[in-house]
């Protein structure tokens, strides 16, 4: 379920660049002072993202220079750790252990392996998670077992199982204080998980026909040799617009510093190109024509 | 009371054409038809009240006056909720009013225990899904009420909104990746032009 939130380079001012290096190396530093080391490998653009989200209101910020594992030599400036990076980290290792179990009960002989071992791995960063966000950790398991007793049951409403995923951004949202700010903050998140479950859905329907695994739009629409037809492809890809639509009128409605340019590139355009590159069946292609 | 000129967004320093083009762009921005039927659409409305405020406040203090209370401009064009539909039926009326206090649980199980199927009830189911951000179920449900009563801007404005693409201030050109050969095929001819006939633009 991850990857498909990331920024659009191209269209970044050199600073909000910048700024979300140092986001995204902070995070790692902090996932691996909370977590253990192995814990550094959760680190993604999803989760940056959310944490650019959250502190897109703040007007200064305080930076260090940090030792890089990837990097060996060199040290990176990052962000130093606060309140927020240290939720995002908790939330980082929470959905990836879920994420694992789940792959656990339903995967094949070769992932229950692999899922299992990385769960032996990462067991107490999540008991320490869960400990530190009970809520959420509550929230995580309640959605995905719904979502996977819709999977069961071959669900044909990609509303319905799309919701299950979009809750639980949408209880990231707690995050903000202020009741009106809140409301919006749900909305932008509700609709950013609609977005990414549907996009994921569309990128894996040709193998999910391949292997017979459930795919919500198997049963929604009826694609052939694992392709929509024209027609529903185009109205798929008119409801994920939709709810870009949602998630940027809501975006518009929080405050926001200059930092908030961060997040609104992403929204902006590195969404509407995961969506096109998705529909195109070219996220995952190596070779690629690139505009200049 | 929040400072007028962080509001708009420009420095206290701003020409008053600047402070105009900012005070546009927001309203445009914020304008309560990007908001319609939108669960937001309470706080796109004191996002606007704010900004007409501080354009208010900041044109006053510029002509000279500053103080005291002046009626604020009555000329801007004030928005309210269009209501097109006719208040025929009590049961609507009330799943109307409960959707609009969002409490759609109780308005889903009114229009379940309904029996009517006509063309308000599809287009309420649908606004219940779409409160709830299920904008497919939402999209369907308007669709059915749409092409049951053709003529209804209720119907026809529920439908824009779930189709995407409608808000009127995304007007940034996302860039795609690769898909658009036509355009560089074009642009690359346009700039074989260019470099013949003005080749000195480029040294």
């Amino acid at each position: 379920m991850f990857g498909y939130v990331r920024p659009q380079k191209d269209e970044m001012k050199v600073r909000d660049w910048n700024l979300w290096q140092k986001n995204y190396c902070g995070l790692c530093r902090c996932l691996g002072k909370r977590h253990g080391f192995a814990a550094r490998f959760l680190l993604s653009y999803d989760m940056t993202f959310l944490y650019s989200l959250f502190t897109m209101g703040e007007k200064e910020i305080t930076v260090q220079k940090c030792w890089c594992p990837a990097g060996v030599v060199c040290r990176k400036p990052c962000r130093t750790e606060d309140e927020a990076m240290q939720y995002t980290a908790d939330l980082t290792v929470l959905l990836m252990w879920w994420k694992l179990r789940d792959d656990e009960k339903d995967g094949s002989l070769l992932r229950k392996i692999g899922a299992g071992l990385l769960r032996f791995l990462y067991r107490r960063a999540a008991r320490r998670a869960a400990a530190a966000r009970p809520e959420t950790d509550r929230l995580i398991r309640e959605q995905l077992l719904r979502l996977s007793a819709l999977e069961k049951e071959c669900s044909s409403s990609i509303d319905q199982t799309a919701d299950a995923f979009a809750q639980i951004l949408k209880g990231c949202a707690d995050y903000w204080q202020e009741a009106g700010q809140r409301r919006a903050a749900e909305q932008l998140l509700y609709h950013i998980g609609r977005f990414v479950y549907l996009a994921d859905a569309l990128d894996d329907l040709a193998e999910d026909c391949k292997k017979d695994r459930y795919n919500p739009l198997r049963y929604r629409f009826s694609p052939e040799n694992g392709k929509l037809l024209p027609e529903d492809q185009q109205s798929l890809l008119q409801t994920m617009d939709a709810s870009l639509d949602q998630a940027s009128a809501a975006f518009e409605l929080l405050e926001r510093s200059r930092a908030g340019a961060v997040p609104e590139n992403v929204i902006y355009y590195g969404l509407p190109s995961v969506m096109k590159a998705v529909a195109a069946g070219r996220f995952h292609a190596r070779k690629k024509k690139v505009t200049v | 009371m929040k400072d007028p000129y962080e509001v708009l967004g420009v420095s206290p320093s701003a020409s008053d054409d600047e402070i105009k083009r900012a005070y546009r762009d927001l309203a445009r921005k914020y304008h309560p038809d990007n908001y319609a039927d939108n669960p937001l659409a309470d706080l796109a409305q004191e996002k606007m009240k704010d900004i007409n405020e501080a354009y208010d406040t900041i044109t006053r203090s510029r002509a000279g006056g500053g103080s005291g209370y002046q009626q604020p401009n009555q000329n801007r064009q004030t928005y309210q909720n269009a209501s097109y539909y006719s208040a025929g039926n009590q049961a609507y009326a009330q799943i109307r009013q409960l959707i609009s206090q969002n409490n759609l649980d109780a308005a889903d199980s009114m229009l379940r225990a309904s029996s009517a199927r006509d063309a308000e009830w599809y287009y309420l189911c649908g606004m219940v899904a779409y409160r709830r951000g299920w904008l497919d179920d939402a999209r369907r449900n308007f669709q059915t009420a749409y092409s049951m009563e053709p003529g209804n801007p209720e119907y026809q404005q529920a439908l824009r909104a779930v189709q995407g693409g409608g808000n009127l201030y995304r007007q940034t050109n996302y860039s795609s990746g690769s898909d658009c050969d036509d355009i560089c095929t074009s642009m690359l001819c346009a700039h074989c032009l260019c470099n013949c006939l003005g080749g000195g633009c480029y040294g």
